[in-house]
Order: C-alpha cells, then sequence, then structure tokens
C-alpha cells in the first residue's frame, strides 16, 4: 500500500517493486551507484551514505534460508485454511537478507542452509510479495 | 534543588476484554500512583502518555480528560521500549524546571481481536512487506529469532520454558495477574504451536490495562520509598540489515550504561526485561551482560528466575503473566521495579532488594523490535 497521497509507481518505489513483482515476477533490489551497497526494501536514497542516486535491478531471485518457521496461528482468515505457512529469512545471493513466505511442495520440509528461489513467473501474481520455493 | 526520581508507581486491574475506557484504565493507574506519593492530582503540572492505541488521543487531550493543567506534555514513539523514555525524559525535564511532578502513563484497551488488526498495520515496514505474507501479530518473526537462537548456540526449549515458568510462579502472587496457575515444563512443551518454535506459552496475551509513575523531587516522600535512576540508555536500529537478529541495542550501549552507574551487572537484586517472548528475555540478559551471548541456554540450567529464585526476573510475573496492555508493556517491568526498591512488594519481595536494572524493548518493524532501552535502579535512602 502506497503510504503517501502523492505516490505513483513513477516516483514511489515501493510501487515499482510491487507492480515488477506481480506483472513480471521479478523481484526488485536497489544497488546504490555511489557506494555499490545493495538495499532490499525500496527507498528513495541509500540507507549507507545516503546519495540519492540510486538505480532499480532485478534480483536473481536465489538464496539461501538462514532461519525459518511454519505458523499454525494468527493467521488472516485468507491463509487460516492453508495452515501452517512457511515463513523464512532468506540471505539472497546479492547479500541482502528478507523475510519471505515459502511455498511448494518440499516448503514443510524445510531446513536452515536450503537453497531457495522464486516462485515461477506464471504463479507470481498468486501471491501478494515475492514469494519462494525450493530449488 | 532535591535530586530528581521515581516516587510513586499504580497500576490498574488488566482484563482479557475491556471494561471501560482506555482512559479509563490510564485514570485508574494514574490515581494509585499520585496515591502512593501522597501527591494529589492539582500538583501535577507534566504528564507523558505511552499509547499507540489511543489514535488521536494523547497527554494533551488526555489533559483535558482527567482536568490537568500542564507545563509539559509528552509520549512515546519507540512502543514497548518508549515507555521507560517518557520516564527518562520527565525526570530531565523536573531537573530542568520545565515541570515539578510529571505523571508518566502507559496502557491499551484492547483485546485479542484489536490487537490483531492493529499490530497488522503497525507501520510502514509491517503494513508492506509482513502482513502481505500473512505475518500478523508477530509471532513468526520471533520464531525465527529463537530458532535461529536454537541452532547457532544450540539453545532449547527446555531452557527458555524456565523463563516462563519462573515468571508464572511468581504471578500466583501478583494480583493483576491474568494467568496466575502454575505452569509445568510439560505444560510449556505441549501447548499448542503458534509459530514453530513458538508454543502458545511462549506468546504473550493482548490485554486491556495501565502501569503509571510519578517522576518528581525524591524529598517529597519518605525514605526508602523513592527510586533513583543511576544511568539510562537508549539505542534504535542496532543491529542493521538483519531482519531476525540475535541481539540488539542493549549490546550496544551496555558498557556506557554500567558505567555511568557505577555498578555491574552481579550488582542488582533484579532484572526486569521486556517478555514479549522468552527469546527476548534471554536476548536482554545475554546483551545486558548478565551471561555470555549464547549462553542463556546454561544460564538457565543454573539459575531459577522465580521472585525467590537466584536470579529474579520479571519478579511480577510480567506480560507473559499478566497480560501485555499496549504500551503498558513497557512499564510494567519498571512499575514492578519500583514496588520492589520501595520494599512494598509483599508476599513477591525480592529480599534487600536495593539496586534493580529494567530494560525496555519495542516498534517491531521489518522482523524485529528497533528500539532498546535500558535503566539502571537504586532504592533512594538518606
Amino acid at each position: 500500500m502506497p503510504n503517501s497521497a502523492a505516490s505513483s509507481i513513477a516516483c514511489d518505489p515501493h510501487a515499482r517493486m510491487i507492480d515488477a513483482w506481480k506483472s513480471e515476477g521479478r523481484l526488485i533490489l536497489q544497488r546504490c551507484n555511489a557506494c555499490h551497497k545493495a538495499i532490499a526494501l525500496p527507498r528513495t536514497r541509500c540507507p549507507n551514505c545516503w546519495s540519492a542516486d540510486i538505480s532499480d535491478f532485478a534480483a536473481a531471485g536465489r538464496g539461501i534460508v538462514t532461519s525459518y518457521s511454519l505458523v499454525y496461528r494468527g493467521l488472516p482468515d485468507h491463509l487460516a485454511n492453508q495452515a501452517p505457512i512457511v515463513i523464512a529469512e532468506i540471505a539472497l545471493d546479492e547479500g541482502v537478507r528478507l523475510i519471505s513466505r515459502i511455498v511448494g511442495d518440499e516448503a514443510m520440509a524445510i531446513k536452515t542452509g536450503d537453497r531457495v528461489k522464486l516462485v515461477r513467473r506464471e504463479t507470481a501474481p498468486q501471491y501478494p510479495l515475492p514469494t519462494f520455493e525450493h530449488e | 534543588m532535591s535530586e530528581v526520581g521515581i516516587i510513586g508507581y499504580g497500576s490498574s486491574a488488566y482484563h482479557r476484554r475491556p471494561l471501560y475506557t482506555e482512559f479509563g484504565y490510564l485514570w485508574e493507574a494514574a490515581s494509585k500512583a499520585l496515591n502512593s506519593a501522597t501527591v494529589k492530582h492539582t500538583e501535577l503540572d507534566g504528564l507523558a502518555v505511552s499509547s499507540s492505541t489511543l489514535r488521536g488521543d494523547n497527554a494533551v487531550t488526555a489533559s483535558e480528560h482527567f482536568g490537568l493543567k500542564l507545563n509539559w506534555a509528552s509520549g512515546s514513539v519507540s512502543g514497548g521500549a518508549g515507555s521507560l523514555v517518557t520516564v527518562m525524559d520527565a525526570v530531565e525535564a523536573v531537573r530542568r524546571g520545565k515541570a515539578k511532578y510529571i505523571l508518566c502513563l502507559a496502557g491499551a484497551c484492547q483485546d485479542k481481536e484489536f490487537f490483531r488488526s492493529r499490530t497488522a498495520v503497525l507501520n510502514q515496514a509491517v503494513t508492506n512487506y509482513l502482513t502481505p505474507h500473512g505475518v500478523a501479530g508477530v509471532s513468526g518473526l520471533f520464531a525465527l529469532i529463537q530458532r535461529k537462537h536454537m541452532e547457532q548456540f544450540g539453545t532449547r526449549r527446555e531452557d527458555l520454558a524456565q523463563i516462563a515458568i519462573g515468571q508464572r510462579a511468581s504471578a500466583a502472587l501478583t494480583e493483576r495477574a491474568l494467568l496466575k496457575s502454575e505452569m509445568t515444563l510439560a505444560d510449556y512443551i505441549n501447548a499448542p504451536m503458534v509459530a514453530d518454535p513458538l508454543g502458545l506459552l511462549d506468546c504473550v496475551m493482548p490485554c486491556s490495562g495501565a502501569e503509571a509513575v510519578l517522576v518528581g523531587p525524591l524529598d517529597r516522600v519518605a525514605d526508602g520509598q523513592g527510586v533513583r535512576i543511576l544511568s539510562q540508555a537508549q539505542r534504535y536500529n542496532q543491529p542493521t540489515d538483519d531482519p531476525a537478529p540475535l541481539s540488539g541495542g542493549w549490546e550496544y550501549f551496555r558498557d556506557d550504561f554500567y558505567n555511568t552507574a557505577g555498578l555491574g551487572p552481579d550488582e542488582c537484586e533484579f532484572v526486569q526485561c521486556y517478555d514479549d517472548y522468552p527469546i527476548m528475555v534471554a536476548i536482554q540478559l545475554e546483551d545486558l551482560g548478565f551471561c555470555k551471548k549464547g549462553e542463556i541456554g546454561s544460564f538457565l540450567r543454573r539459575e531459577t528466575v522465580h521472585w525467590n529464585g537466584s536470579f529474579p526476573v520479571n519478579t511480577g510475573g510480567g506480560q507473559l503473566s499478566c497480560g501485555q496492555c499496549g504500551g503498558g508493556g513497557g512499564m510494567i517491568g519498571l512499575v514492578e521495579a519500583v514496588e520492589q526498591l520501595r520494599h512494598a512488594a509483599g508476599p513477591r519481595q525480592v529480599p534487600a532488594a536495593r539496586h534493580g536494572v529494567v530494560a525496555g524493548y519495542g516498534m517491531v518493524a521489518y522482523g524485529h523490535g528497533l528500539g532498546a532501552t535500558a535503566l539502571f535502579l537504586e532504592r533512594a535512602n538518606a
């Protein structure tokens, strides 16, 4: 959800990220052109050096599970009938960490250290945010 | 001018479902805090309110509701970490002559359903990047932290259970606790899973209630009825870039915190930590130097944490037993500490309590709480 009345896809990096996921199944990260650090959550400046010279780029969409949980209770109504859902902290190959949902046949057997990748482009629209499955 | 400190404390009743409005809960705690110091409401000239459930209301609108004329009003911006910050700010304001008596209130009027809808839109990061995945209610986030701690350090659920079990033993002697019945290891281990490895008895229960402390000149109250703040600290967004970190801001400020106090972690009789989940109590105990990082498991096999144990933690039962009344969860430990240091804790009084450490934690955003706070307290004797 855009958080400002002025938000539009052009000027809101969060909106661009959501649009790239929904329309193309891509995970958009950002990179600072001044300090070259990768940025995980979309922003308008680099939180490391404060440069405004940052660019969006499509992540490879692969990473490693660094922690996980099977969530049984406290789920929103539209997910309660899918319990448990699997969430994980993922260290992406680009060097940033995200919390995401893991789906697919192998999700319930998840272990720390597992390799995961973004779900296929065709299934992306089923999920509100970039979502992963086992490699 | 007299030294400034905490001269009063009070709590409202706690309820699973609200019986009155949030101002009603805050007012009940406020009234008890003033009574404990024999300060009249007409003497108050400062008010802080820590609440994330008041919507448009705050300390200023509370002044109208409570009939107070004020020189100073403030509030918290860091959830469960911020209730302690309002007290730090109040002490400073009284020292500077901005006000003479400042009441610091924290609480909520909520039940589980309200809590779930509120936490789903807690802030931008939660709203945009966690709630859409189904991680509402935040337990899943603390499950990620606990599993990482277990896998990196060998911490066991049986170890963390001792925090919940010990606190519950203290709660049996705490009037406002909503959960007082004895908890066994089997109860803890066999409780329904909420977010593996967190079971139901790891998760704090949202409730309604309020906590209050009164800040003012220590010479206003009798010998032993005031509490001096020897050291205070706050740190935000530490560490960075790690959604599920195994440490927080306490580790960053620990050395300065104890240097300023002139006392170390082995020179207090109790600790009150922010206990939304036992794993966060564990991380605070490690970060604040009560044991080394990663060694909480062996620490908890060696020590007992109930009020009369070898290492008393959350001696009033904490939020895990009393319930979490929103921002009041950030002040329940301080109120318990003041009661202990005034030697007013009755059947759960920690023997010869002279010093205590209180820690705060809050404002969960992308994966973890961003705020970490702490106070080192001393019983004020002439």
